[in-house]
């Protein structure tokens, strides 16, 4: 039996946790889908992918300022001007929780499987298209080099006299323009690589989908938080 | 007798990404099975285009034109038919590995090439493969802990393992110091010893000209055979400016450096002096800590013990405008270093750190960068980001500049007008530190050179740095020759 995880399921489980992302309209279910998930993706992946961890608490300031400037409900805290509406809270602890279950999609897929195996297991296993298996497994192996591009560039910033973590849009427009224009020109080559390499000559078999024990443990925790979805 | 045949026919009429404004003109070329020809031309000239355009990358992916006729062997890549069939016959390797490494560990990146192809035993063939090219003990590691010179290894490994019969490798020894570069012409040799044909566009020609069967070059949008290239650099062109050794710039003592607790020292008790006005070379093997020594001296990096001054403080006690005013920091890729959505803005904002008034800094800029003004800094072509990056350097007016590889991926021409450019820094009272392994560095510009091995830092004589960084590759043609 195998004593990997299957990255097909891996797949279909961070695709599942997606939908919830979205679909969960209440807030029991997002609460413990959330902190479920939350809890083994840190387990899994914070030490590997602790630049994920960081840009998501980042992103919480920013729904924090939304969920201030454009909740509704009643006045419950005036600070000078602020003035702080019952749904702001709401509408944050919501937004916050559907942002740590994709968080936590990402990383469990990621810190469980590697490009190759993920590759041959979407193209045999699911029968999905070549291009969009690799197009999936390449986005593991840029994740890995994505945080090396930040270091860089804050780097660099800081030897420009610039902050490393920018305050306004326009620093953050700027803090990602080299990383798009620099992720775009990877992706460019990389798939012009591929190609090079007889990318378009791959043939897969198609097999079954073979399952091991951490498999199970998978569909397992899929049960569990449809019948959590289904209490409530 | 038997017959060579003919490994690659091009008569290219017109070769570009968009219509009427074509890269290549006029192309002619003819190789015959077990040749190499070594491919030259300045940077942003067109050699990249012709090697897309010979392999159907260009009018079949890029959605760019090729007007005129291709075979490589008896494949025509600018059919779709024929385009799909060309991996069975090429290996590419192209100039960054980071641009071609698709997979984790150098064992799926070797099976991925063979799977693709369908071919059988993929798993003992890539296991074979790792093991000539010295990687057997690394197949299941993690691409990114590997250095730079075992990323090109992996490249070129993954790119013959199905034993192709045609190879083409885009700058092989761009970013790799002499012990690499040596290694990449053995390979090379060897392919050659085989009867296989060999295409490699290179800025360093040196390495090549004694195995090449034809040098062409591509200048003006076409390509010319057997022709020289770029005007030879003597001493004589770079005037060194040796400056009285008063006023100590940057001092480093027993500097130990580690990037993590479990980690080991990259740098274990680095010791150096440098004055105003110095062209100073750090020269040492892929991977033995110049870029970490390079962040440490711009402030960048803490050491974990030793002392460190830039004119007199430590980097890391100064707020960011002092710091800059010491030491900037330049990356050996361009596009780290761009902030702004346009070559104006980048300029303004490097103007306003350094004082100066837009205007009159404007008198002094290439006219080329006049006219790209509005354009994003992105969207120029290497040379001119690697360019703007060293302006923008001393328009900031920092009294130091790290420059890390400068002259990775600048053409002779270029590499030329940089060290002129260093000179006239220098005279200005800038002192340049130069992290490199590109031994024209060290014959043309660098007044001192100080060299990294096992993580100490040692001064060494010009000369001596000079010998150190030739011997490998001197090595390899002796061997050759024995």
């Amino acid at each position: 039996m195998r004593n990997k995880a299957n990255p097909s399921v891996l797949f279909l489980y961070g695709l599942f946790l997606t939908i919830l992302a979205f679909a969960l309209r209440k807030i029991e279910p997002l609460i413990f889908s959330a902190l479920l998930n939350m809890s083994i993706g840190l387990i899994l992946g914070f030490k590997r992918f602790r630049f994920l961890i960081a840009a998501f608490l980042l992103s919480l300031v920013g729904v924090a300022v939304n969920a201030i400037i454009f909740a509704g409900g009643e006045p419950i805290y005036q600070l000078g001007p602020l003035i702080i509406r019952s749904k702001a809270i709401t509408g944050f602890i919501e937004v916050s929780l559907r942002l740590a279950l994709m968080l936590s999609a990402t990383l469990i897929f990621s810190s469980l499987t590697n490009p190759r195996d993920l590759l041959r297991s979407l193209e045999s296993e699911l029968g999905l298209p070549k291009q969009v298996s690799f197009t999936v497994s390449l986005s593991l192996r840029l994740l890995r080099i994505f945080e090396a591009d930040i270091r860089e560039v804050q780097a660099v910033r800081k030897s420009r006299g610039l902050r490393t973590i920018p305050l306004t849009p326009s620093g953050w427009s700027s803090f990602l323009s080299p990383l798009l224009s620099i992720g775009l020109e990877r992706g460019r080559w990389i798939g012009i690589a591929a190609e090079l390499r007889g990318f378009s000559l791959r043939k897969s078999k198609k097999t079954c989908l073979k399952l091991g024990l951490l498999d199970f443990l998978i569909f397992t925790l899929i049960l569990v938080q449809i019948i959590v979805f289904l209490m409530f | 007798m038997e017959k060579l045949r003919k490994a690659l026919q091009v008569d290219i009429r017109e070769a570009g990404y968009k219509l009427e404004k074509p890269v290549l003109k006029d192309v002619r070329l003819v190789l015959e099975e077990g040749e190499v020809l070594l491919l030259l031309g300045p940077t942003g000239s067109g050699k990249s285009t012709f090697i897309l355009a010979i392999t159907g990358i260009l009018n079949n992916l890029l959605y760019g034109y090729v007007k005129g006729f291709v075979r490589l062997f008896d494949v025509n890549p600018l059919e779709p038919e024929g385009f799909r069939r060309i991996p069975r016959y090429i290996g590419v390797v192209l100039q960054s590995h980071e641009l071609q490494i698709a997979m984790q560990t150098p064992l799926d990146e070797v099976l991925f090439t063979l799977e693709n192809l369908s071919i059988e035993n993929a798993f003992e063939k890539a296991r074979k493969v790792l093991e000539k090219y010295g990687l057997s003990e690394k197949a299941e590691a993690d691409v990114e802990t590997l250095s730079g010179g075992e990323k090109k290894r992996l490249c070129l490994a993954s790119s013959v393992v199905h034993e192709p019969e045609l190879f083409i490798l885009d700058e092989p020894t761009a970013n790799l110091d002499p012990w690499g570069a040596s290694e990449v012409l053995k390979y090379v040799l060897e392919l050659k010893r085989k009867g296989k044909t060999v295409i490699v566009t290179e800025h360093k020609p040196r390495y090549f000209l004694k195995i090449a069967d034809k040098i062409a070059v591509i200048e003006n949008h076409t390509l010319k055979l057997g022709l020289k290239y770029g005007k030879e650099l003597t001493p004589c062109t770079i005037m060194r400016a040796k400056r009285e050794r008063e006023s100590k710039i940057v001092y480093l003592k027993n500097v130990k450096f580690k990037y993590c607790e479990e980690c080991p020292l990259v740098l274990e008790g680095a010791s150096m002096d440098v004055y105003e006005g110095e062209i100073v070379a750090v020269v040492g093997p892929n991977g033995s800590g110049k870029t970490t020594l390079g962040k440490i001296v711009s402030g960048l990096l803490k050491p974990i013990s030793g002392e460190v001054k830039i004119a007199g403080a430590a980097p890391w006690r100064l707020k960011p405008k002092e710091l800059l005013k010491r030491v900037i920091y330049v990356p050996q890729e361009p596009n780290y270093f761009f902030v702004k959505g346009t070559v104006e803005k980048e300029l303004k904002l490097a103007a306003r750190y350094g004082e100066l008034k837009f205007g009159k800094l404007i008198e002094s800029l290439d006219p080329w960068i006049l006219d790209k003004m509005d354009e994003s800094p992105y969207k120029l072509s290497y040379g001119q980001k690697k360019w703007l990056t060293y302006t923008l350097a001393k328009v900031y007016g920092s009294r130091v500049i790290v420059f890390d590889e400068p002259t990775a991926g600048l053409d002779p021409v270029l590499t030329d007008k940089f060290f002129t450019w260093l000179k006239e820094a220098s005279r200005d009272g800038i002192t340049p530190i130069l992290l490199t392994h590109d031994v024209r560095v060290l014959e043309y510009a660098a007044d001192r050179v100080f060299i990294i091995e096992e993580g100490v830092v040692r001064e060494i004589g010009v000369r001596d740095s000079i010998k150190v960084l030739k011997k490998p590759v001197e090595e390899c043609f002796y061997e050759k020759q024995s």
